[in-house]
């Protein structure tokens, strides 16, 4: 009832404010760069208010704010790699060159081998693992995606054996320099 | 640590804690926002302004000619304006329905539905370039029958027809940039399909 009665605003306002910390969480998935993941949460943003007044609730609010937070995810990044020309899964491998307090510290350094190890996964699984770990369940995931849980459940088990190997490999890459 | 000693695999709840673990908050980009959506709102506006603009001087032409005195190449213009109008109008109805907005689509159908606007998009761009060729022979038509009806001189008739080709090749020109950009973003949507498909099996 409170969504049938809330501006356009309103409701983008409020979703800002519950999805906004998950929404760019999610950029980093997509693009290293601050600069390039303000842009895509930028594009993001645009769409979520363009898209809210053609929402025609068959899905939760949440499945409607990760499809659209996706789908701009994908084409920003289809877009980069058109721009620079290069191949595919090379875009959002590189990390911020600049040196920032954060850097330093242990929980950043994990966060940001974690974030690279994600880069890396092919698409499919990442964006089903950048889901889960936003605590969706699989039928959220397939609602978000298109596609059948089944098929979920065998991306993820794929996308959670790639992530613990990548992390592995990363903290041993790490042990030995 | 030596070389290859055994590095633990990270459990799944140490995997989910690193990725809650965003120190940077998300940045405020309300004003940015706004202003995009309010200039992506402008333009759709102009957009619908222009066709009604359009129609509208349609309109107040044929009833300016029909109240004034019609010759005998004026009913036949007329016609094969509306016609044009008619044409017009009913291919981009057609071409636009079913794929306006997609951002909430699930990702499968928003990707079918971005090849298939990128399709309908190569569409317009065959169809302006039939169109013109379309108006173009028309309108050499009617020059022709002028020129047979009254004697127009060689200056007249040339600076009318070098007109005419600079604007068909302005539209044409136009086309053809539109139908490679378009049937590049056709390409990507494929390939973002077939990446989308590795794990299909």
């Amino acid at each position: 009832m409170r969504k049938e009665t809330e501006s356009h605003d309103g409701r983008f306002e409020r979703i800002v404010a519950q999805f906004g910390k998950p929404i760019w969480r999610l950029t980093a998935g997509y693009q290293a760069q601050r600069a390039d993941r303000e842009d895509l949460y930028q594009e993001i943003l645009v769409a979520l208010w363009r898209a809210l007044p053609r929402f025609r609730g068959d899905c939760s609010e949440r499945t409607f704010v990760y499809r659209v937070a996706h789908n701009r995810g994908i084409t920003h990044r289809a877009r980069a790699r058109r721009r620079a020309g290069r191949s595919l899964g090379e875009i959002g491998h590189r990390p911020d060159p600049r040196p920032g307090p954060e850097a330093a510290a242990m929980a950043a350094d994990r966060r940001e081998r974690l974030m690279e190890a994600i880069r890396q996964l092919p698409l499919p699984r990442r964006q089903v693992v950048m889901l889960s770990l936003e605590d969706l369940r699989q039928r959220e995931i397939a609602d978000t995606l298109g596609i059948t849980e089944n098929n979920v459940a065998v991306r993820l088990a794929r996308a959670r054996s790639d992530l613990r190997r990548l992390l592995s490999h990363a903290e041993l890459s790490r042990a030995n320099a | 640590m030596r070389e290859n000693e055994p590095v633990a695999e990270p459990s799944w709840d140490q995997i989910a804690a690193a990725w809650q673990q965003e120190s940077a908050p998300a940045p405020d980009l309300h004003a940015a926002v706004h202003a995009r959506a309010r200039s992506n709102t402008i333009r759709l506006w102009l957009i619908v302004a222009s066709e009604l603009l359009l129609t509208s001087a349609l309109v107040a032409l044929t009833v300016w000619k029909l109240a004034s005195d019609l010759d005998a190449i004026t009913v036949p213009l007329l016609a094969w304006i509306w016609l044009a109008w008619a044409v017009t109008a009913g291919f981009a109805f057609r071409n636009r329905r079913g794929v306006w907005q997609t951002a909430g689509e699930a990702t499968l159908d928003y990707i079918r539905l971005g090849e298939e606007r990128a399709r309908r998009k190569v569409n317009t761009a065959r169809f302006t370039v039939g169109v013109v060729l379309a108006q173009a022979c028309a309108l050499a038509l009617l020059v022709g029958w002028r020129v047979s009806v009254q004697a127009l001189s060689i200056n007249d008739l040339a600076s009318r027809i070098l007109l005419l080709a600079l604007v068909c090749l302005a539209y044409v020109g136009w086309a053809i940039w539109f139908r490679r950009r378009a049937e590049t973003e056709h390409s990507h949507y494929r390939q973002l399909r077939d990446e989308l498909a590795l794990d299909d099996d």
